[in-house]
């Protein structure tokens, strides 16, 4: 089978299943226990229950209809490019969902995009080395490492953070995203060393639970290409250990560890609900913690449309790419 | 020691253990536990929301209805105010309540709390069905001086005690946990509290020293417009007419530069400030007040000041850009108070928002933050980050008559985690806290921290009520009301759940402090005795609780027999053995 044709196919079973996740992803938002007209009467501030209120929010959200009925309204807005209103957040049913997760997702690109900095700057050396001196002290070390950060409990991890950097050091802020006050901002208000700034702490609780995974892949990944022959072959040729390690075998290691950073593309996107709420972050796991609990759906079926869409985008990019890199790999 | 009677011995030894171990449980079980009956007489339900300890003040309680009979069962529900409402009259066992658990605020001490206007505002009220309760109310609407109303008001706060439809069992208290940077000369200077008026606030303090933000720590972020609540809207963002000193509770001009009220007490003529300009530079006339009270009768917005003022106010006027009048069905001699009280609504401007429906109110633009809405008070909207904060500025407009705030910011920042919102109050990224409810527990262990301030505020204007279905039919006899009330361990309550943080209320929905309480009035408090008194009268009797031993594992009359047996014939083996020795 020609790339084309592959590519087609692959786009198409990509497109069935994303069709396929969101029906099941509806029905089990609309079949839990659980109803959002309820909750919105519960949480608003003001707003007085009585029936025809409550009459007329299950007609504005179609909840009177028969839920194969709600889907297929739901997915002609879709269609439509229309989410709707969120029912929970910024204002109990005025402002636009997309308004709502476009705020949240710049906060979780960002936050993100330092940890994962960060975890890159750190696992990939030390997978390294973990894997050029394996058994040897250095390589205990790391593995012990790597077994501590996937232990620690991320929200006590955090509070020790905030107590140990912000509070006793005072190094960095305690949360937020950029600082508030003009006068108290050592890098300016909003700026981008305020916003590395209030980043770091949280970043570096992500990165560390991540850490530990990464470093293992990489380490597992490279004694695999250590063994291989024209690892063996390079050094009899007599080049330098640090040109096999870092220009011949790295580069073959880390094909598997950008696969896995690209499938973690979804995670990204789900965000990290505990360190987020740790630190008043609002990101999208603070915007899937309150969609969930709130029972908003047009919110919640605006977060899940969106993840599930990357999260099959990306696989089938890398199974494109994959495919592309090796001509073995066709269906 | 011969071998067979060594065997002898142990197997002596062997059944009096095991007849001990039978007769230890059988004795244990006879030990009656007079304070803990056996049985109940029936069981309760209390649906409880997760929040505010609910779950946690019911399990307080369990263990003392336990010992009056009654055994409770603790339901958890999230939205127990829709249950309430679809099913006024259902018992749990029918799909709806039994008992649930809710905040009030009747503002105790407050002129305005007269009973039952103060309690009218509580959204279970309508359930009560006694006449009686319906007939003190009409009498309060019709009292049209002080002496009257006073006399009614101690009648229906005694009926009220007797009766019991709902029983407020524990006034809160709170602490507010601030940075030292922050300028309070005394507990007045915290905004948060939304009784205290802004021009209190501001000359009391509240300013952060060194820095242009004052940032108060949110665990939610409220709506912007003060038509729903009296705890929704920034921080001095809108103005009232007239507001009253909390020390010694004097009504002093806002919006209202004076004011006058007709010999036959009906008709209330306010005369505006001259010169005052909403912050987009229009100017503030009677037409803006005309139309906010519009807003707040019209039932559509959903506004707790409605509910009063759709009783009282008749008709209004605006015979000039400077005079607003309101007439009233009926003389109301606390109405100035009441429009003093925080949940009064603040006026707002009609040449904003006069073209907005009022059932789209609470979606439009101006209610979300989308834009700032024009405003007479301190600070203006300046930027709303959705689930991050909101931010104030100061308004360059405000009326020469009033204090500015020093502060050129306010920002309401919404922080999730009660632990990180101290973290940021140490660090100077907030400037303080409210601590009500579920923070006071943090509040004791914070004192004496150098990094933070804890000021215990008291007393609040916030009751913890007990909501009695008034159609069931056990609660619906006052008897069984009245044990419960008795039964109910408050100040163990406010110190399991709340960290000491609470003083009972005795069941009153008015403060001791107040004036309209009738002298010598006997409230409830925590006593098991008069408790099962009142379940005495109610018809049930204790000698009726027959205590039964327990079923246990070992109370196997066979094992009775059987050791005896065993026993028995041992000790005759031992005995005919020793016989058999000395016989020659």
């Amino acid at each position: 089978m020609g790339l084309k044709r592959y590519i087609i196919i692959r786009v198409f079973q990509g497109i069935l299943t994303a069709f396929l996740a969101l029906v099941v992803i509806f029905f089990i938002i609309h079949i839990v226990p659980g109803d959002p007209v309820k909750m919105y009467f519960a949480n608003a501030p003001f707003a007085k229950y009585d029936a025809e209120r409550e009459a007329m929010w299950r007609a504005k959200l179609g909840l009177d209809k028969p839920i194969y009925i709600q889907f297929l309204m739901w997915l002609d807005r879709l269609f439509h490019g229309d989410f709707g209103t969120s029912m929970a957040i910024g204002g109990y049913g005025g402002l636009e969902v997309t308004t709502i997760i476009r705020q949240a997702l710049l906060n979780t690109l960002k936050l993100w995009a330092i940890s994962f900095a960060m975890i890159l700057a750190v696992a990939i050396p030390t997978g390294v080395i973990s894997a050029v001196h394996q058994y040897s002290k250095k390589d205990y070390m790391v593995r012990t490492g790597t077994i501590i950060s996937w232990s620690i409990p991320w929200f006590w991890y955090g509070i020790i953070m905030i107590y140990i950097f912000a509070e006793t050091l005072g190094w960095f802020p305690a949360g937020g995203v950029i600082t508030l006050d003009p006068q108290s901002a050592r890098f300016g208000q909003g700026t981008f060393g305020d916003t590395l700034w209030h980043l770091a702490l949280p970043a570096i609780v992500i990165g560390t639970s991540s850490f530990g995974f990464l470093t293992r892949l990489v380490r597992s990944s490279m004694l695999d290409v250590l063994r291989q022959e024209y690892i063996t072959t390079a050094r009899a040729k007599g080049l330098a250990e640090r040109i096999v390690i870092y220009k011949h075998a790295l580069r073959n290691a880390l094909l598997p560890v950008v696969t896995v950073i690209g499938l973690q593309v979804g995670a990204i996107l789900s965000g990290h609900a505990i360190t987020e709420s740790v630190f008043g972050y609002p990101g999208m796991g603070w915007l899937m913690i309150e969609a969930a609990s709130s029972r908003d759906y047009p919110l919640l079926m605006a977060l899940c449309t969106m993840i599930t869409s990357v999260i099959i985008l990306s696989i089938i990019v890398t199974d494109i790419l994959y495919a592309y890199l090796d001509p073995r790999i066709r269906y | 020691m011969f071998k067979k009677e060594r065997t002898l011995f142990i197997r002596c030894l062997l059944c009096l253990s095991l007849i001990t171990t039978l007769l230890v449980p059988i004795t244990a079980s006879l030990a009656v536990n007079e304070e803990v009956p056996q049985k109940s007489f029936f069981t309760l339900t209390i649906v409880c929301s997760p929040e505010f300890g609910e779950t946690d003040i019911a399990e307080v309680w369990k263990p003392e209805l336990k010992k009056i009979g009654i055994d409770l069962n603790i339901v958890t529900v999230e939205d127990v105010d829709t249950l309430v409402m679809e099913n006024p009259t259902k018992s749990y066992e029918e799909g709806g309540w039994d008992i649930v658990i809710k905040g009030a605020s009747p503002e105790l001490g407050h002129p305005g709390a007269v009973i039952p206007y103060s309690i009218l505002d509580r959204p279970f009220v309508p359930f009560v069905k006694d006449e009686d309760f319906w007939t003190m109310v009409d009498e309060l609407a019709a009292a049209s001086d002080e002496t009257t109303l006073k006399k009614v008001s101690g009648e229906a706060l005694s009926w009220w005690i007797d009766n019991l439809p709902i029983f407020d069992f524990l006034t809160d208290k709170r602490a507010v946990i601030f940075n030292p940077n922050v300028k309070n000369t005394d507990k007045y200077g915290l905004y948060f509290d939304y009784t205290l008026p802004m021009e209190t606030v501001i000359k009391a303090g509240m300013y952060y020293e060194g820095k242009d933000t004052y940032t108060y720590a949110e665990t939610e972020v409220w709506y912007l417009l003060p038509f729903f609540g009296w705890y929704t809207c920034g921080p001095g963002q809108f103005q009232r007419l007239l507001w009253m000193k909390p020390e010694d509770k004097t009504l002093v001009p806002e919006l209202a530069e004076s004011w006058e009220i007709s010999p036959d007490g009906t008709v209330y003529t306010f005369h505006l400030k001259k010169d005052v300009v909403w912050s987009d530079e229009e100017p503030f006339t009677s037409a803006d007040c005309k139309f906010t009270f519009d807003l707040m009768l019209n039932p559509t917005i959903g506004s707790e000041a409605g509910i009063f003022l759709r009783r009282v106010i008749d008709s209004m006027e605006t015979p000039d850009e400077l005079t607003f009048v309101i007439h009233t069905k009926k003389a109301v001699p606390f109405f100035l108070e009441w429009l003093a009280r925080s949940c009064c609504p603040c006026i707002v401007p009609k040449h904003t928002l006069e073209n907005i429906k009022p059932e789209d109110m609470a979606n439009s633009d101006y209610a979300t933050g989308a834009k700032a809405c024009p405003t007479t008070g301190w600070y203006v909207l300046d930027q709303m980050v959705v689930g991050d904060y909101i931010r104030f500025k100061r308004n360059p407009l405000l009326h020469s008559s009033f204090t500015p705030v020093k502060n050129e910011y306010f920002i309401l920042k919404k922080v999730g985690e009660k632990t990180t919102i101290v973290s940021m109050i140490k660090t100077g990224e907030v400037s303080g806290h409210y601590a009500g409810l579920g923070m006071s527990a943090d509040a004791p262990a914070l004192k004496g921290d150098p990094k933070v301030i804890v000021v215990d505020f008291s007393p609040n204007n916030w009751l913890k009520t007990l909501h009695l279905n008034p159609n069931h039919p056990i609660l619906c006899n006052k008897y069984v009301r009245r044990a419960l009330a008795y039964s109910f361990p408050a100040n163990d309550v406010a110190k399991k759940v709340f960290s000491g943080y609470g003083e009972p209320a005795g069941g009153a929905p008015l403060s001791p402090s107040s004036e309209y309480w009738p002298t010598g009035l006997q409230t409830y408090t925590y006593d098991i005795s008069k408790a099962k008194q009142m379940m005495e009268k109610a018809g049930y009797h204790y000698d009726l609780l027959k205590v039964e031993i327990p079923p246990t594992p070992y109370l196997e009359y066979g094992g009775f027999l059987i050791g005896g047996i065993i026993v028995g014939t041992l000790v005759g083996f031992a005995v005919a053995r020793q016989r058999a020795r000395k016989t020659p």
